[in-house]
């Protein structure tokens, strides 16, 4: 079935479509062709999604080597779903920056497309694999395609921004790699369900060399997808790169490393034998006190895009504290959350993109009474706001219920609280941008109605994002049991 | 065949917004769509009558309003339909001409065909949450109609109204709360069985729900809107008020005693106490008015009392309860019959003179055949006077007392006999006021015959109400027929004879109309008709009596409102200190000077040593404060620091490595 082979032609896709792009002279076709080539891919990924729907999971060997030997890539529905929403963000993002990229930097505009594309094929890559080196090449690939898109602007802040990132990310694929080291020398096996196999069998020999692992891997791959303390990365990379670029970052590449980092924990793993060490435990405080301290940084910012970035901490926090609660419906709420936030966290930054571009501002206090100017742009990023919140229906509100329905089934009652305390503090930074922009007499003074509004065109691709989060809220039945039935 | 039940709802309430809309452009047509809409609901009643009667029809649509709506139509139910829709077919040719001269006639049109939707929704909701929220919409389009004045005492009679509607709206929600937690269900028929296990609170679930519906049935001492409510709505409107939304929370005060509590005992005992209380007070105050209208209201209170009692005695009879359930039902469906033909005549002297106070009408009909002969009919009919539909039911609801005096031989009854007959001589005593007042009395006033003020279409429901009294009075078994087959909904299929026109019932009519005279004459001519300034007028003493209103409610609902506002003002103010002395106390700390203790150090060695030198002292002093004053804030520049720091790369670098080392010693330590 050629179907079957659709994961892999995603990837190999986008990486051969962004090295052809250097050949033509004209940024335009460039961005014309990353556009047609991302749309593409989540034509692709949705009739994979529809065929792994109706005939269950893909199993691909890439090069006609058996699995041991050769690459395995392995797509469930989850890997189908998130590969879906991977592709389909980041058309909606390319489509959004069509429009607006040249008006926030002049040169590299090509070299942007092709950096966006070989990141998004290296993320598939990461998602679909069941091969753990492979999972690192694809690791490397993204770390140096994410460092390009951030100094992209080529300004004294990106450089900086970009050099940090790049030296956390790099310290962070080293023990990732010290990880599959240390697992090839115990089980003599790359292929996730092999090494499955074999752990089982003999981790109780290895227990010191296990626990190390999971302390890599965990660590490794904590660091790049924003786990508390080791977010330092994160604001700035993600404050100063380019509206669709910061989407991007902080809607797809975070997820793809925190999604790699369940997928070894238990997929490779097993609850059975991270259990035996309080790892989970270590995740759920660290979860913790990313979804209090992400906020509590986010309220101390004036700076909006620095506001959404520390915002991301928080909800990475949530996605941890799924994972720390260690049980069926944690693991599922953690998945539904990556999927939620991705579209939600970049609706919040394409639409703050969108404001900053018409109003050159990007303190929070210069932003006061835009609702009017802009009424349409400011209630989409109301509307993800709200989810970021909690408010029914949305996404943001399926998980936080889902989650403290876990942690109670988890028996973990204290941790309530946290959800709880985490929701007060969303509020409290999202809500006052919102209210000062739509109200307040002073604020609204000398406003002309409808002023700087957007082209309704510029916005099609935020609007179809905005439906995608209700709907994502409204079927949120039907996706978390797929999630709950594909669950390793 | 089961969807005509939806269609029964929607053909109203898509009929009331048709009806707006047409009004916007042309009045002429939309009163006639009106009269044609009603006229096609109630015939597509009556062609349903023998489908009803054969087995009655259910309807569930799934997915609308919460729960789904689950409508039910068995004969029960479909008396009160048919009487409904018989009515405002009635009262919507009589509205044609009675609103022509009124403002917002548009509006008047679309709440009164809305509320006359609503009711149906209510008569034939299965599911009670559906029937709640019928009940609700129903108050709040009826609001719209007893306003529809817009003058200072309609905006306060619509206050009291909407306030207590709405009190008794949430009282009854309440109820219905409980009644699901406890049972799990909400289809009126699935209760009672699941009710008979949940214990004791079954009463304060029925008593929450009585108080709730009793509101609108206007039970003592819940009937205060009834009497300020009626004069301030329009005449069709007060009639359908009386005739009709009344019963609406009568049918609910059935659904609750004799369905979902199987006729409780001592429910029932208090309900038929409560009847009797309604039945003489609402007498004995009719007496006073001088408002037509709200003698009439008052009138409506008595009757609801005789209604009430039949619903206690459907309790107490148990097995032979079938005797109980025709005489409710038979009451409530002459009631409907005569209290409107009244409120459509009192309507007529509205429209010509614009006052119904009785000592401004007297004498006003006194040449006017027609109006006389249709209100001595109405009059007639509530009193109870042989011939007349009155004295149908009147007489099954005394056979139904009899029968229970039989039963449990308690000395009690004899009261409630006597109580029964000094009710219906009160009634015969205040409609004696009024006839007197208005058609015997000789007044130079009111000569003419002010035919130009009255069309025909006016006259014509009340003529057709005045047959409806007569034929009904002499052919009762052709509505015992109509009605067969309503006690199946109490679960009783025994069956009743009754000789109406037996020698002892026309005795107690005779007994009655005595007394009723005598009190006429003994007590409101010789003690309420004064001469005043050379006239003579009636008074109203009862207006210096305790009032239920102003001098109980008002007070305590106030002195609710003072407590628990001040209760929640304490709350309040303790929140709003305990954020103000917080955010006080991290501002204090993050002012806290890191200096102090040092200086502190320093100031008392150099203190020591240099005590006794004034000078110094002083100039040290100085400095000190200038030390201090710098080192203010020392603990936010630090925190700020610590942030920049926090975000160097070195420093990131560093919390890595603390993580990583962490995460290692805590599991291998923890492991072990």
């Amino acid at each position: 079935m050629i179907i079957k082979s659709f994961p892999l032609l995603t990837i190999i896709f986008l990486f051969i479509t962004s090295f052809t792009m250097p050949l033509f002279k004209k940024d335009v076709i460039s961005k014309r062709l990353s556009f047609i080539t991302l749309s593409i891919s989540s034509v692709i990924s949705l009739i994979s999604v529809i065929y792994i729907k109706f005939n269950g999971e893909i199993y691909y060997r890439v090069g006609h080597w058996d699995a041991p030997w050769g690459i395995e890539l392995h797509v469930g529905i989850i890997e189908g779903i998130i590969g879906l929403v991977f592709t389909s963000v980041a058309t909606l993002a390319i489509w959004y920056s069509m429009f607006s990229l040249e008006r926030s930097m002049k040169e590299r505009i090509g070299f942007y497309y092709l950096l966006i594309n070989i990141l998004i094929g290296s993320l598939l890559g990461i998602v679909y694999t069941n091969d753990l080196f492979n999972a690192f090449v694809f690791i490397e690939v993204s770390t140096i395609a994410a460092c390009g898109i951030v100094v992209i602007k080529n300004k004294k802040e990106n450089i900086k921004a970009a050099l940090k990132y790049l030296i956390l990310s790099i310290l962070g694929s080293g023990l990732v790699l010290m990880g599959i080291a240390f697992i090839y020398s115990i089980t003599g096996n790359l292929n996730m369900t092999f090494i499955h196999n074999e752990l089982i069998k003999i981790h109780g020999q290895y227990q010191s060399t296990v626990l190390i692992t999971l302390v890599l891997f965990t660590i490794g791959l904590g660091v790049k997808s924003a786990m508390f303390p080791l977010h330092t990365w994160l604001p700035d990379a993600h404050s100063n790169s380019p509206a669709s670029a910061s989407a991007i970052l902080s809607g797809l590449v975070l997820k793809a490393y925190v999604f790699l980092l369940i997928k070894i924990l238990f997929r490779v793993f097993g609850l059975e034998i991270i259990s035996q060490y309080p790892l989970l435990d270590l995740i759920l405080i660290l979860g913790s006190a990313g979804m209090i301290m992400g906020s509590v940084l986010a309220i101390l910012q004036r700076n909006i895009k620095r506001v959404i970035a520390y915002s991301s901490v928080a909800q990475m926090g949530y996605i941890f504290y799924g994972i720390g609660l260690g049980n069926e419906l944690g693991l599922a709420m953690a998945i539904y959350h990556i999927i939620g936030h991705a579209l939600t966290k970049s609706t919040l930054f394409l639409s703050v993109g969108s404001i900053i571009e018409q109003t050159g501002n990007h303190k929070l206090t210069d932003l006061r009474g835009v609702g009017k100017e802009m009424p349409v742009t400011l209630s989409i990023f109301t509307i993800g706001a709200f989810s970021m919140v909690g408010i029914p229906i949305l996404p943001g509100f399926i998980s936080k219920w889902y989650f403290a329905l876990a942690s109670i089934e988890a028996g973990k009652l204290l941790y309530l609280g946290v959800i709880l305390a985490s929701s007060l503090l969303n509020a409290l930074y999202y809500f006052p941008i919102v209210i000062n922009s739509f109200f307040g007499e002073e604020n609204l003074k000398g406003r002309v109605y409808m002023s700087k509004n957007k082209p309704l065109k510029e916005l099609v691709p935020v609007l179809v994002l905005t439906l995608l989060v209700f709907l994502i809220g409204i079927f949120n039945k039907g996706i978390i049991d797929a999630i709950r039935l594909d669950l390793f | 065949m089961e969807n005509v039940l939806i269609l029964l709802i929607i053909l109203p309430f898509v009929g009331a917004l048709i009806s707006f809309l047409i009004g916007l452009s042309n009045e002429r047509l939309r009163d006639i769509f009106t009269v044609i809409l009603t006229a096609c609901e109630l015939l597509l009643l009556t062609l349903i009558w023998g489908r009803v009667q054969s087995g009655g029809m259910e309807l569930y649509v799934p997915d609308i309003m919460g729960t789904g709506l689950y409508l039910k139509l068995d004969v029960f139910r479909y008396v009160f339909v048919w009487i409904t829709s018989l009515i405002w077919f009635l009262t919507t040719i009589y509205s044609t001409q009675y609103i022509l001269k009124y403002k917002n006639r548009n509006r008047y049109y679309t709440f009164f065909i809305l509320t006359f939707a609503s009711t149906i929704g209510i008569f034939i909701s299965e599911n009670i949450l559906n029937l709640f929220t019928f009940f609700e919409i129903m108050s709040i389009t009826s609001y719209i109609l007893v306003i529809h004045d817009e003058d200072r005492y309609t905006h306060e009679a619509g206050r009291t109204y909407i306030g207590m509607a709405i009190g008794g709206g949430l009282i009854l929600l309440m109820g219905l709360f409980l009644l699901f937690d406890y049972t799990a269900t909400l289809n009126i028929s699935e209760i009672p069985d699941a009710i008979n296990d949940i214990g004791n609170i079954k009463y304060l679930i029925s008593s929450l729900m009585i108080i709730g519906f009793g509101v609108k049935a206007s039970i003592v001492p819940l009937h205060i809107w009834l009497p300020k409510a009626h004069p301030a709505a329009p005449a069709p409107a007060s009639a359908v008020l009386s005739g009709i939304l009344v019963k609406t929370g009568i049918f609910g005060i059935i659904i609750t005693v004799n369905i979902i509590m199987n006729g409780d005992f001592i429910l029932s005992s208090i309900i038929m106490g409560i009847g009797f209380v309604n039945m003489i007070l609402g007498g004995f105050l009719a007496l006073f008015q001088r408002n037509i209208k709200r003698i009439l209201a008052y009138s409506s209170m008595s009757q609801i009392g005789y209604i009430l009692l039949g619903i206690g005695l459907i309790g107490l009879l148990k097995e032979h309860k079938i005797i109980a359930i025709y005489g409710v039902v038979m009451h409530i469906f002459n009631h409907a019959i005569f209290k409107v033909l009244l409120f459509l005549v009192v309507g007529i002297i509205y429209m010509i003179i614009h006052d119904v106070s009785i000592n401004v009408v007297r004498g006003f009909g006194k040449h006017k055949g027609l109006l006389k002969a249709v209100f001595i009919v109405g009059a007639l009919a509530i009193m109870g006077i042989p011939g007349t539909n009155g004295f149908i039911s009147k007489t099954i609801l005394h056979d139904a007392l009899s029968e229970a005096h039989h039963q449990y031989d308690s000395y009690w009854f004899v009261v409630a006999e006597v109580l029964f007959v000094l009710g219906s001589s009160l009634t015969v005593a205040y409609l004696m006021k009024i006839f007197v007042a208005v058609f015997v009395d000789s007044s130079e006033k009111y000569i003419g015959q002010y035919k130009d003020h009255i069309r025909k279409r006016a006259i014509l429901p009340m003529v057709i109400l005045s047959i409806m009294v007569f034929y009904i009075g002499i052919n009762p078994n052709l509505v015992l027929k109509f009605m067969t087959g309503i006690e199946s909904t109490f679960g009783v299929t025994s069956s009743f004879h009754i000789d109406f026109y037996s020698f002892d019932s026309l005795k107690s009519t005779m007994i009655v109309l005595v007394i009723g005279l005598s009190i006429y004459f003994g007590f409101v001519k010789k003690y309420l008709l004064k001469i005043i300034d050379g006239k003579k007028m009636y008074v109203n003493p009862s207006l210096n009596w305790i009032s239920l209103e102003k001098d109980i409610y008002l007070p305590v609902l106030k002195a609710i409102y003072r407590t628990s506002s001040d209760f929640f003002h304490i709350i309040d103010n303790s929140a709003i200190n305990v954020i103000k002395n917080l955010t006080i106390g991290i501002k204090k700390l993050s002012e806290f000077d890191f200096e102090e203790e040092k200086n502190k150090k320093i100031n008392k060695e150099v203190s020591v040593g240099m005590s006794k030198i004034e000078g110094i002292k002083d100039a040290y002093g100085n400095i000190r404060d200038q030390g201090s004053e710098k080192a203010k804030g020392e603990l936010t520049n630090f925190l700020i620091s610590v942030r920049n720091k926090m975000n160097s790369i070195i420093y990131s670098i560093f919390i890595f490595a603390l993580i990583l080392v962490i995460f290692l010693v805590s599991l291998v330590l923890l492991n072990r």
